[in-house]
């Protein structure tokens, strides 16, 4: 593979990732997943609640492109592939229902729609 | 390897993230920042010193850009969950999608990091943006004066939510710095063969490019003009085996055979740069090998695609004459018609 940066070219067509890279590329994808969950559990806001489960789709996509750069492997893309179709579809979807609801209530106040807990 | 320093900096990571859930001055939103900072470099340091040693591959240079990619992702991402004013945590996590598509980048995944800033920060960010702009009209009833709604300045059991994200990514945490992980930290040389291999077939399906690359290696050795017209008209010949391209043991290069229009054949050794790129091994990938979820990224779309416009239709109060009209059936009251479409 052909790879537009000096640093990482080399002979072969695919090449050794080193352990350390790949280790702090999961590392990031755990801790953006974190982040994300904190905050889809704190914010109020039903956008912005969408917004953090993007967030973890991310971290899940890093995670991916990692594992599959440590196996040397391309199915791990392919899922990212997936993922963005996903994100894509649910942003719109998603979306659409938050207009539709705020339309309702006047309010992105995920807590407006407390009464459909019972 | 033990995990205690990746434990500290988690838990430093979830105490910054919890002071940072409310408005503070700005003296201490600086220490907060440096605080935030310091628990990614200390994340960093846990892995430099637990990683696995490489055997001898690469310089350190990308890993250190690697956790500078980090340190920007992860206080962007912060910033997203905590700022209290919606349209600019969406400007945020376009920062953190620049980050992991240059981290894309770096791990070779040239395709999926283009593909992550156009699909992402070109469509899906800025349809986000629109509904904020489109839910959040200024001198909004819950706004009150205040430069962001009330359910945007109060997040909700902060505490909770920490200590069960901590736990989470701890456990995971713990799962990753793993001495006796079954992990390829170090990719064995049968894996890199594998791989190679792998690279190579994708090109030897690919009979118009194989055959581009094995005539440009041979014209780089070719000694005169004469030989480089004769190579330009050569034709691929099947090896023994009916293979068109044979991979070396390692994978790391593979030999093919031109034939001139004279007779002769030429052999010629591709080496690693003559190996399809990312884009194209990716998108042979998906037609050759899983054809079934590309298609099936096809229904999701299209469902996505109904589901947008069930969303959006306006609803409209028809009353049954109408409705029938609307269906190509005739009216109630127009017994003439019933009867004749009965008759029909």
């Amino acid at each position: 593979m052909t790879i537009p940066m000096a640093i990482l070219a080399d002979a072969a067509p695919v090449t050794a990732a080193a352990p350390a890279n790949v280790m702090v590329t999961l590392v990031l994808a755990l801790a953006l997943f974190g982040i994300g969950l904190v905050g889809f559990l704190t914010r109020r806001n039903m956008i912005l609640m969408f917004l953090c489960t993007e967030l973890m789709f991310q971290a899940a996509a890093l995670a991916f492109v990692a594992f599959g750069r440590m196996w040397m492997d391309l199915s791990g893309q392919l899922m990212v592939i997936f993922i963005l179709t996903v994100a894509a579809a649910e942003a719109a979807l998603a979306l659409g229902l938050v207009v539709l609801l705020y339309r309702r209530k006047e309010t992105l106040s995920n807590e407006a729609w407390a009464d459909m807990k019972e | 390897m033990n995990a205690n320093l990746f434990y500290a900096a988690a838990a430093l990571g979830a105490v910054v993230l919890y002071l940072m859930m409310e408005q503070r001055p700005a003296p201490f939103r600086a220490a907060l920042t440096v605080a935030g900072l310091a628990a990614v470099g200390l994340m960093a340091s846990a892995v430099a010193r637990n990683a696995p040693a490489p055997d001898g591959i690469e310089n350190p240079g990308p890993f250190w850009l690697h956790v500078l990619l980090s340190m920007v992702a992860v206080a962007g991402a912060a910033r997203m969950v905590t700022h209290p004013r919606p349209v600019y945590a969406a400007l945020y996590f376009v920062l953190v999608i620049l980050a992991v598509a240059v981290n894309f980048l770096l791990l070779q995944a040239e395709f999926m990091a283009f593909a992550l800033l156009i699909v992402y920060a070109g469509a899906i960010l800025i349809t986000y943006l629109f509904v904020l702009m489109l839910a959040q009209q200024s001198g909004d009833r819950a706004t009150r004066g205040e430069d962001s709604a009330w359910y945007d300045r109060t997040p909700r059991e902060p505490a909770v939510a920490l200590v069960l994200a901590f736990v989470i990514v701890a456990a995971t945490g713990d799962a990753l710095f793993r001495k006796d992980s079954a992990l390829p930290w170090n990719a064995s040389p049968a894996l890199v063969a594998r791989a190679g291999e792998r690279a190579w077939e994708r090109l030897a399906d690919m009979p118009a490019q194989l055959a581009d690359e094995a005539r440009a290696v041979a014209t780089e050795s070719a000694k005169d003009e004469a030989a480089r017209t004769a190579i330009a008209g050569a034709k691929l010949v099947p090896l023994e085996g009916g293979r068109m391209l044979q991979a070396s043991p390692d994978g790391a290069t593979a030999t093919a055979t031109l034939k001139l229009a004279d007779g002769t054949t030429v052999d010629v050794t591709l080496d690693g740069s003559r190996a399809p790129d990312n884009s194209k091994a990716l998108g042979h990938a998906l037609v050759a090998e899983f054809p079934v979820s590309l298609e099936l990224a096809g229904v999701i779309l299209l469902m996505a695609l109904f589901g947008a416009v069930v969303l959006a239709r306006r609803q409209m109060e028809m009353a049954e004459d109408e409705r029938r009209a609307a269906a190509g059936l005739p009216r109630i009251g127009d017994g003439d018609a019933l009867r004749r479409g009965g008759a029909a």
